[in-house]
Parts: C-alpha cells; structure tokens; sequence
C-alpha cells in the first residue's frame, strides 16, 4: 500500500513522506485507503483508519488492526512484519523452513587445524525467491543468505527456489565438490524439486533438511 | 516494543537553515532479546610477550580462570595468549564444570615470553568468533607494552576484518603500553579501553567485563536513519556513555537508509546519539520529516532467526523554518549538553597533548577549559580525574595550575576517559522537541 504525498510521491509512510518528509495531509490517508474492492465496505471509510497501515478499524470494539495488528488501545505497533508491507494479500508467513546442521559424521577425513563451528543448528524461512547457500566472501562481495562455515562448500555453491506456488527447489550452481540430495549427487547445474524432509548434504559437514513450518 | 526512542530537539529553524540537530535516547526494554537473542561467547586475549612475566602473567591467569568460573552456565569460553604470534591456549567450549577445570589447567600452564603482534590476537579471537555467528560476541583484551612486533598497518586491517564480528573491550596493564594502540582496538570494536596500573587490579576489571557481558540479551543492534530526499547526514555519534562517532561506519540499507551497529544490548540499557542531517532549505512555514530514526535487530522469533525493527513515532525529527528568531535560535537542552560534553573531551585531549610538547602556557588554558566545562556540566568524575592532573583554583572560571609530579597513570587515565560522557541532568532547561 502507498500514500501519494503532496509533492506527488508514492510514500510507504502515512504521517510524513517517505520520499522528501512532506507532511501528509488527512485527504491524502483518506484517498489512499480507498479502493474499490474497499469501496464496497461502504462507510468503512468513515472508520478510524489504523495509523500504522491505514486500514480502516474493521470493528470499532477490536482492539487489534486486521492487516499489522497495531494496538488501538496501547497504541503500539504489531510485531514486526517479515517483510515491507507490499500487499494484504500475500502470505505474511511462509510455509517452508531450512534447517541448517552441522553434522560430523559426514566429515570423512577431519582435519584438526579446521574443526566444525559450534553453532548447532540453524533454521531460516523461505521467504525470498532465492535463497544463496555458501561460504561468505566479503572480498568478493558474495554473503549469501545461508552462510556456511564448512571449507569444503563453494562461495556461490546452490541455491533454494521458492516458486510462486510455494514449491522449493534445489539449485545446484556448478559446485566445486558438489551437491548430495537425499544421499545422491545431484548433477552439476540441475534443478530438483524439493518434498518435505527431503535432505541436502553438502561441504565437509553441511546438512540442510525442508521442513513444513510447525 | 523492545526498544523506546525518543527525539530531543528544536525543530525551528531560520529561513536559509539547513543543519538539524538532535538527540537520540534508547532504551532497552526489560524484555529485550526475551524470545532468544543468542548463545553469549566470552573469548580472552591475553598478551604473553617477556614484558607480562611474572607478576602480571601471575595475574591474568588468575582473572581468566576466576572470570571464566563466574561465566553463566550455557555460554561459552575461549582463550587466546599471545606474543608475537598468538595460541589458542583454549579452544571454544561451553562453560561447564568439566570444561572450566580443563581450562584451568591449560591456563595454569601458560608462560611469558617472546615480543608483542597484538594483531595476531586479534585474528584468533576473529576465527573463532566467526564460527559463532549467531552468538553475542564479547572479547576482552589485555596488554601491557607497545605493539613493537608488527608495523600499525596490521593492526588496522585486521581491526576491519573483525569489525561487526565481536566486539572487545580493552585493558592496558602498568604504563609501558601507548594508549593510541589499545584505544584504537576498543573504538574499533565498541569497546572501551581502561588502563589498570597495578596487577592485582586486573581480577576486578575481569570480573566487571563477565558481569557486563552477562547482562546483553540482545545482538547486532543497528540504529537506522531515514532521510528525505536531498538530505544528507552531517554526522551520526553516540553521545552517552562514552562518544564515539560513527559517520564513518554507516552502512547503507537503501539510497535514503543507513544504519550504523552498535553491538550487543542488555535489558534495560540506555545510550543517546547525537544525529545531525542537513535538509534542502524549505520556505518559512513549511513543516518536513528531517530523520526518521528507527532500531533493527536480530532476535529469535519462533525458532527462526529474524530482523526486527522498532519504529515509533516519539524518534521522529523534524524541520520547521520560522522568521521568530526566538524560536530558531534557541538550543535544546540535550543538544547543547553533548555538544559541551564533545567540547570537554576535545580540550582534555588537546590539553595532555600540548602538556607533552612542553607547552605548558597552551596546556594551563586549554586543561582550564576542561574545568570549566566539567564544573559546568556536572560532570564530577572529570573534574576528580582533572584534579589529579591539574590543580584546581577556581573551577567556574577554568583557573588551573599544571602540576608538577603527576603520575603517568593519572594522565593515561584522564586521556582515557575522556570520552566517557555524564548524561543530561533530569529536566533538562529547554526540551523544545517534537
């Protein structure tokens, strides 16, 4: 949702400009908040509108915005969204999870001098479209939003898709020591579609299991 | 809400004013970092060079194993002593009985030799850290000579590798070590250095430094700066407890965003930023958004480690331009207390400086001035520590004479702390804000 400021900006903010601080006025919020799937609510418009999101207050007596759950009584913010606020409709919570382990007994010649890390698992949400799995190189500017700690897994090594229909893929980028799905190696480059539970091995100690969000 | 802000400032500003100035104040709530903010990981670095024997070696290697013995029990240890070259004397492991009486043992068996690199330390404590990423991430440093076995460059460009992967407080032991060199370690890091001139000390300031870890609940806090278009940031500093200016460690998040780390955050920790933007010139009665300051941070949400970020409406800063010279010209209260809090760190500074090139006539007036401005902020642990340097004859007027035998860790003291501020005093005279 955008505000458009008086200057004529789009702003993702509904008190001051998010592009040049305008003050904006209530005709603008009021413009803002109609749409026409809105308009069939009829006087919602007339209803206080959230001053976080700019929803109107679906019902006067709710305590909690429906869109950012902002707290009209406290008057604080709802926990913090994931991601900016693009649309009411997109999911605000996806569905899949990455759990990231350290693993080992998958590490078939240990070498002392480089030990595994002592985080123990790692989970991270697929939120993105992409998601880079590698070893961070701040030289070469490449951080990766799954960063390993394993010597043996490439700086750019794979990534996971999240496609529109909310499936999860594997893209393996040409690794150097390659990628194991489920225990087998995945050809060089490939894409694979990804079921819950399914398990990706990768480096010296690298495992990373899809799991459906509890 | 997990983190308050709150702008101190006046928005008025004259026609053809650009500069806005104003204070930031954060507070952590009490349930910061409650949902999980990270493993605590303590790592040690410790100088072993020829100069630490035997007292001082002695010392240490009782403060790092009382301190590890005070460590709460999930976080987790590592020690590293160094010389000209650096040894893991105790690799990452969690602080359990078991693990505390092995490093003991380990400790126990260290021996002083050998010259001083402190930035192979450095590079130790950064390899281990960096298995840690999602840990809040605490070293503690300690010296007692000069980084005479290294050029400077080595320590500057591992201070950048390690930048944003720990943080490190620093303690130079005795008063054969240049404070420059750990100073530039702990500003680099947002730490702070403190000397501690006698060994027995150092158990005490060990024992703090666990203690002040202990209470960070929270990590990689980012204070964030909106500004609107054809603004820029004059400068970004913390103001309280100690000045550190941070310009130059913006990160930029968009083309109007940039934040600026500053570390691991305990429940119910407070500091205060000094922010400065310059806005394109508005026309008199026009109203403008200068800043819109906001608190990201990380923090598990749900099992899964997540950015958060508080934004509430009382950090806003804002411009309003006005012919009322009345209202432009005044100064708030916050602003011009930091404002003299930067000038007294800068005299006290200027001051030691002059006093070493034998300048004693531009040392009298410029330490004078210290006085003054501590006298007149309140500011009675700068005026104790002046005093020590500097004998006081009239404080409202800034009257000094240099004194004659000052001990070396009287001044390497006052240096030191020169940069640790006193906050506004309650009520504060003008709080023209927002």
């Amino acid at each position: 949702m955008s505000v458009t400021c008086p200057a004529g900006h789009a702003s993702d903010e509904n008190d001051y400009c998010s592009v040049c601080g305008a003050v904006m006025h209530g005709s603008q919020l009021l413009a803002a908040t109609y749409s026409p799937a809105r308009a069939a609510h009829g006087l919602a418009l007339l209803r206080p509108a959230c001053p976080v999101c700019g929803e109107p207050r679906a019902d006067i007596d709710g305590r909690f915005c429906e869109v950012c759950r902002y707290d009209f009584a406290d008057r604080t913010p709802g926990p913090a969204p994931a991601a900016s606020p693009q649309g009411a409709n997109a999911p605000s919570r996806s569905t899949w999870l990455l759990v990231l382990t350290v693993d080992r007994s998958l590490d078939t010649e240990p070498d002392p001098s480089s030990p595994p890390p002592l985080e123990s698992e790692l989970v991270f949400a697929v939120e993105q479209p992409e998601l880079l799995v590698g070893r961070r190189d701040d030289k070469q500017n490449i951080r990766p939003a799954i960063p390993l700690h394993d010597p043996g897994a490439s700086r750019r090594h794979a990534k996971f898709l999240l496609a529109a229909d909310g499936t999860v893929s594997l893209h393996d980028l040409g690794s150097t020591n390659g990628t194991k799905l489920n225990g087998l190696d995945v050809v060089a480059g490939s894409i694979r579609e990804l079921k819950e539970g399914d398990e990706v091995t990768l480096g010296r100690w690298t495992r990373i299991v899809l799991r459906a969000r509890p | 809400m997990a983190f308050k802000l709150e702008a101190f400032q006046n928005k008025y500003l004259a026609p053809g004013q650009r500069r806005v100035d104003a204070i930031l104040t954060v507070t952590a709530d009490a349930a910061v970092g409650a949902s999980g903010g990270g493993q605590l990981v303590v790592g040690f670095v410790v100088d072993k060079s020829g100069s630490m024997s035997v007292d001082r070696i002695e010392a240490v290697k009782r403060a790092v194993t009382a301190a590890v013995a005070m460590l709460p029990d999930p976080a987790w240890f590592f020690v590293v002593a160094f010389d000209s070259t650096a040894q893991v004397v105790v690799a990452e492991t969690q602080a359990t009985p078991e693990n505390r009486q092995h490093a003991a043992r380990a400790i126990e068996a260290l021996r002083a030799g050998g010259g001083t690199a402190m930035s192979t330390g450095l590079a130790a404590a950064r390899a281990i850290f960096e298995r840690a990423p999602n840990a809040i991430r605490q070293a503690i440093f300690l010296t007692d000579g000069k980084n005479e076995s290294e050029s400077a460059g080595n320590v500057t460009a591992q201070l950048q590798a390690c930048e944003g992967r720990f943080e490190c407080d620093c303690w130079g032991v005795g008063t054969d070590w240049r404070v420059g060199e750990v100073q530039q370690i702990a500003q680099g890091l947002l730490g702070k250095a403190s000397i501690i001139p006698d060994p027995s000390g150092i158990d005490d300031a060990f024992r703090g430094a666990i203690e002040k870890a202990s209470t960070k609940s929270v990590r990689d806090v980012r204070l964030r700066l909106w500004t609107p278009q054809g603004a820029s940031v004059a400068f970004v500093k913390q103001a309280n407890p100690t000045l550190e200016d941070l310009t130059l460690r913006a990160r930029v998040v968009s083309p109007q965003v940039r934040e600026y780390m500053t570390g691991a955050w305990g429940a119910g920790e407070t500091r205060d930023f000094h922010v400065a933007v310059d806005v394109r010139q508005g026309s008199v009665g026009e109203e403008m958004l200068a800043a819109r300051p906001s608190l990201a941070w990380v923090e598990m949400v749900d099992g899964v480690w997540s950015q958060r970020e508080d934004k509430p409406p009382e950090a806003r800063v804002f411009a309003t331009w006005t012919p009322d010279a009345s209202l432009s010209s005044r100064i708030d209260g916050h602003v011009a207390h930091y404002t003299g809090q930067g000038e007294l760190a800068t005299a006290i500074q200027r001051g030691l400086d002059l006093r070493g090139q034998g300048n004693d006539a531009a040392a009298t007036q410029m330490l004078g001035r210290a006085v003054k401005l501590a006298h007149e902020s309140g500011n009675a642990e700068m005026t104790q520590r002046l005093a020590k340097v500097v004998e006081v004859v009239d404080p409202a007027t800034g009257t000094v004479r240099l004194k004659r035998d000052v001990s070396k860790a009287a001044t390497m003291d006052l240096e030191l702390e020169s940069r640790t501020t006193k906050r506004v005093k309650k009520s504060p005279p003008t709080g023209a804000g927002a």
